[in-house]
């Protein structure tokens, strides 16, 4: 008896398995509507998701097409696009990093939509040039600008004001002024809410403002790696020292990217740097949130930077329906819709249309500074422009490793700065 | 044996008697389509210069000649080496002192087993970045709990010191680890016919001899099965690390998995970030045969 | 001295107890507590109220229930056939004789060298071919070729350590193998099926980048992958995913507290003897 059951159990599963992949090969031949393929990043403020896909759905609806929409958090992108493109069964309109965008450009693997964007320019306004030269290259616009994040300092109006500091710091050297005077470990109380860590991308770009600021960068206009300046050895230097002279959380080595966030938000750090995520958090601590101020980021003897983070949509040259997508696209940029839609997410996704900038709801002491930083905006290849090699720069965390072996593991600056040289080198071709 | 009915065995094409032959053959095949074909576009791939999207061109070993000059590379291939071997190490006494103690009758053994089983179970996501989380500052349950019983007086960067990153990663592959050593270990020890305890109480054996004379040889085969697999695992184990660390501080932690990764699928090399994972290949099928041979022995 | 070396035992239990449940109730806790409380910078034992909401979230907001159920069928199917596939194999690698017998069985564990965050790409390529991707069915297609050769080989090891009269003296009754098999063989291996059984399903439960890249509905999504769709941006909903980690414990803990009994009475089948 009992075998027999065990048998029909083995043998129904058989024929299930068996049906199903029948019944799958079967839809993919009977479809005979188009199915229109969307990824699209996961975003944090959760109504800009369902606002999203309610307005794919309606796309679709009207077009008399069906449609897979799928929202993938940023570091589930990876292996995806990676399956994708190996395969050639791509998404249609896709979610692309200005990084990614770079990258697959290289390769020859993205539309060009300089034309489209153009139109759309036409249609519904004029849309920043700064978002537009992340993901353009040789004159040719590889993507569509969607949103933009922008860095502020966070910091603690009442801890500031107790120290007898009445505003935020306009400069670097002032941030480590302010820093001294609220940092009180006895209390766990730390100035400068910034550290180093693989899984560190914050670090990856505040260094990077940190540095320009100073004057200095990892390119040069012409897109070669120039590292040992003087410039960035100040940057560096007054770097080292905030962590040399106990100014940040001692467990700030070895942060991910939601260490600063978490330190801030549990109020161990007076100062740090995010991008709009925090002010979304705050929403459910109004208390802290009171005390909390934004404004730009600090500037230095070259100027005031914020290395920006542009995110856009795409579509593969080899994608299946192109001109569908950029129909959706183009639905999608729709300024009514569009502006609400960014609404919902600020401040933490900034408009690339400028006639958005002037909306009443940036004309908030919450909001405000991250629409400002985009005027600050440059982008990972600074001086130059992006450039893949200053992606996988990016990706290794080569500046992370760097300033986690001086701090960490003691060691000097000099041999830092050759090691980071020579590692560049070995990833640029 | 009442339920069997001698019957005369006829000479037919297709036999029940095969059926066990056909499952196998069918079972090999599978697995040849599924593993075998995916193993030579590895071994293809890695001896390209491929990236993603682009085209190949075959290029020998010199994906592997390059890696050898890297340090970063050096770098993570011994991690992996120490990673391996310690954590299984670790793990694989952990889990025969698990095995050993659960098989005790115990009250509440059901549960308790249920419960020591957890760890190899929950999604590695959720578990790793817990443990990150714990052994932080803010809000890290660790570091308070050293601080309020005295026995550090500020936090500790577990993973902001590249030996202590590394201790720690290893601890948190054991905790997830062991389960699987000892609940196997633990269903070998209970197939163990009872007759050859009472054997050995009957000639005086003591605890120690009954362990080496009676638990060890009957426990081997599962053992020996047990460790090359977790080792094969551990070899190219990426969630771990890539969740707590992503290869840092100062890539101290870094393995093949986690460079591999980065390699080809965010720096889009993809033949090398291939190279890269397969050069435990080598090691990894001498382990399989020498521990094969042993297996077959007995 | 024999209630001595109990208490060591139980010594000993209670100190893996505590180090495996540790970070298990920190999560149970976690789940239950706020958005506030969790950032807080001392962390709490026990938490000051037992909050529901992060569960509530976690159906609705992050849609965890298709994913549930999604999980379930693909690991219970995927288990239950490795089994008997397993059985079949194993007994036919330790019981009958056949060219390629020494070789086959090795072949089997070629599977696991190459590690699965490259794998994924020439399996993704093979569901594209045969028209299996986005649905639960592709991994189910996939999965056993990571849970066969792990349970076939426990159940080779395991046949090879067991005394092999029985079935003699069952053939010279006349018995079909099939009769072997299931009359004789399952009920003496059923300890070791039932935590090979447990084995695969958790392989298959706790999966992640077969089900990342093969799925794209977040209908057909399982578990795992539902979980990391919650790490959108830099701060971690850590109530609602240590309410993910809790329920995805759940059906672990009943499949095998359901299972520990058949695997004692497993033990004295066993050692009854006929």
């Amino acid at each position: 008896m009992k075998q027999a059951r065990v048998f029909i159990v083995a043998l129904l599963m058989l024929v299930t398995l068996s049906v199903g992949i029948l019944s799958a090969q079967g839809q993919t031949e009977s479809a005979r509507k188009p199915v229109l393929t969307v990824w699209m990043k996961k975003q944090f403020v959760e109504n800009q998701n369902i606002e999203f896909e309610k307005r794919v759905r309606e796309f679709a609806q009207n077009n008399n097409v069906d449609v897979v929409i799928e929202l993938i958090a940023y570091e589930d992108f990876f292996p995806k696009w990676t399956a994708a493109i190996q395969s050639n069964v791509l998404p249609d309109l896709c979610y692309f990093g200005y990084q990614e965008v770079g990258q697959f450009y290289q390769q020859g693997l993205l539309m060009d939509v300089t034309d489209v964007l153009k139109n759309v320019e036409a249609k519904y306004g004029k849309i920043y040039p700064s978002s537009k030269a992340a993901v353009t290259f040789d004159g040719k616009t590889y993507a569509f600008p969607v949103w933009g994040e922008g860095t502020c300092l966070y910091y603690r109006k009442d801890l500031l004001s107790a120290a007898g500091y009445q505003g935020p710091p306009k400069t670097w050297a002032e941030f480590k002024d302010i820093s001294k005077a609220v940092t009180n470990p006895s209390k766990g109380i730390y100035g400068a809410g910034l550290g180093y860590g693989a899984g560190n991308s914050d670090a990856e770009f505040l260094t990077r403002s940190m540095m320009f600021a100073h004057g200095g960068s990892i390119f040069d206009t012409n897109k070669n790696l120039m590292f040992d300046t003087p410039e960035n050895r100040a940057a560096f230097d007054y770097i080292i020292s905030l962590f040399r002279e106990g100014l940040t959380p001692p467990t700030a080595i070895g942060w991910n990217d939601g260490g600063n966030n978490s330190a801030y938000i549990s109020g161990q750090v007076a100062m740090t740097f995010n991008t709009g995520s925090i002010v979304n958090a705050l929403g459910s601590n109004p208390d802290l949130k009171a005390k909390t101020g934004l404004a730009l980021l600090p500037g230095g003897p070259a100027g005031q930077f914020t290395v920006g983070i542009a995110n856009n949509m795409g579509i593969f040259k080899n994608a299946k329906n192109k001109d569908l997508a950029v129909a959706l696209m183009e639905y999608l940029y729709e300024p009514t819709w569009y502006a609400k839609w960014i609404e919902a997410g600020a401040p933490l996704g900034l408009p690339v249309y400028e006639d958005l900038a002037n909306s009443p709801i940036w004309d908030n002491e919450y909001f405000r500074p991250f629409m400002d930083s985009m005027e600050t905006f440059r982008y990972l290849g600074y001086k130059g422009d992006y450039t893949p090699n200053a992606g996988k720069i990016y990706n290794m965390r080569l500046i992370n490793t760097m300033f986690e072996s001086i701090i960490a593991a003691k060691v000097p600056l000099d041999q830092a700065i050759k090691t980071f040289v020579e590692e560049a080198k070995e990833l640029i071709e | 044996m009442k339920g069997i009915k001698t019957s005369s065995v006829k000479v037919r094409f297709f036999s029940w008697e095969y059926l066990p032959l056909i499952i196998l053959l069918l079972t090999t095949l599978y697995l040849l389509v599924f593993q075998g074909i995916t193993t030579i576009w590895s071994l293809g791939v890695s001896t390209t210069n491929k990236t993603i999207g682009g085209n190949s061109k075959f290029i020998g070993l010199g994906n592997y000649i390059r890696l050898l000059g890297n340090g970063s590379y050096r770098g993570a291939m011994w991690f992996t080496a120490i990673y391996a071997f310690l954590t299984v190490a670790i793990k694989l006494v952990l889990g025969f002192v698990m095995a050993i103690a659960l098989n005790k009758p115990i009250r509440g053994r059901a549960v308790i087993r249920a419960l020591m089983f957890l760890p190899w179970a929950l999604p590695t996501l959720t578990s790793v970045l817990s443990w990150r989380w714990m052994l932080g500052d803010v809000g890290g349950i660790i570091n308070h709990l050293l601080m309020i019983s005295n026995i550090i007086d500020s936090p500790i960067g577990w993973l902001g010191d590249p030996n202590l990153a590394r201790w720690s990663v290893m601890m948190v592959n054991v905790w997830r680890g062991t389960p699987f050593f000892g609940i196997s270990i633990l269903a070998a020890l209970q197939a163990i016919p009872n007759e050859l305890y009472e054997v050995g109480d009957i000639e005086g054996a003591n605890s120690f001899q009954k362990f080496r004379f009676i638990t060890l040889p009957q426990t081997m085969g599962v053992v020996l099965l047990v460790t090359l697999i977790s080792t094969i695992w551990t070899l190219g184990d990426f969630s771990v690390i890539w969740l707590m660390t992503r290869g840092g501080p100062a890539n101290s932690t870094h393995v093949f998995s986690t460079l591999s990764y980065i390699t080809a699928f965010q720096n889009l090399q993809l033949a090398r970030g291939v190279a890269i994972s397969m050069s435990i290949l080598p090691f990894s099928i001498i382990l399989l045969v020498v521990i094969m041979k042993q297996i077959f022995k007995k | 001295m024999k209630k001595n070396r109990n208490i060591v035992w139980k010594f000993t239990i209670a100190i893996f107890l505590l180090g495996t449940m540790f970070p298990i109730y920190w999560m149970s806790i976690t789940s239950f507590k706020s958005f506030q409380e969790v950032y807080n910078l001392i962390p709490k034992l026990i938490p000051d109220q037992l909050l529901w909401s992060n569960y509530v979230d976690l159906f609705t907001r992050y849609s965890f229930g298709p994913a549930l159920i999604n999980s379930i069928i693909v690991s219970s199917t995927v288990a239950v056939s490795t089994i008997v596939i397993s059985l079949y194999c194993a007994y036919a690698v330790s019981r009958m004789k056949f060219p390629g017998k020494e070789i086959m069985p090795q072949l089997f564990l070629m599977a696991y060298l190459i590690p699965r965050t490259i794998l994924f790409i020439p399996i993704y390529l093979l569901l594209a071919r045969i028209g299996l991707l986005n649905s639960i069915w592709g991994l189910m297609l996939v999965y056993p070729t990571i849970t066969i050769p792990y349970a076939t080989w426990v159940l080779i090891t395991y046949f090879q350590g067991t005394p092999r009269e029985l079935e003699e003296a069952a053939e010279v009754d006349g018995a079909t193998r099939r009769q072997i098999i299931w009359k004789i063989i399952f009920p003496i291996a059923k300890p070791s099926l039932v935590s090979t059984l447990i084995f695969s399903f958790t392989l298959c439960w706790s999966e992640y980048i077969y089900a990342l890249v093969v799925i794209n509905d977040k209908y057909q999504r399982t578990i795992t992958v539902a979980l990391s769709s919650m790490l959108v941006a830099d701060i971690i909903p850590w109530g609602s995913l240590s309410a993910g980690a809790v329920i995805c414990a759940l059906p672990i803990m009943i499949v095998y507290m359901f299972a520990s009994k058949h695997i004692v009475t497993g033990l004295t089948m066993g050692s009854v003897k006929g």
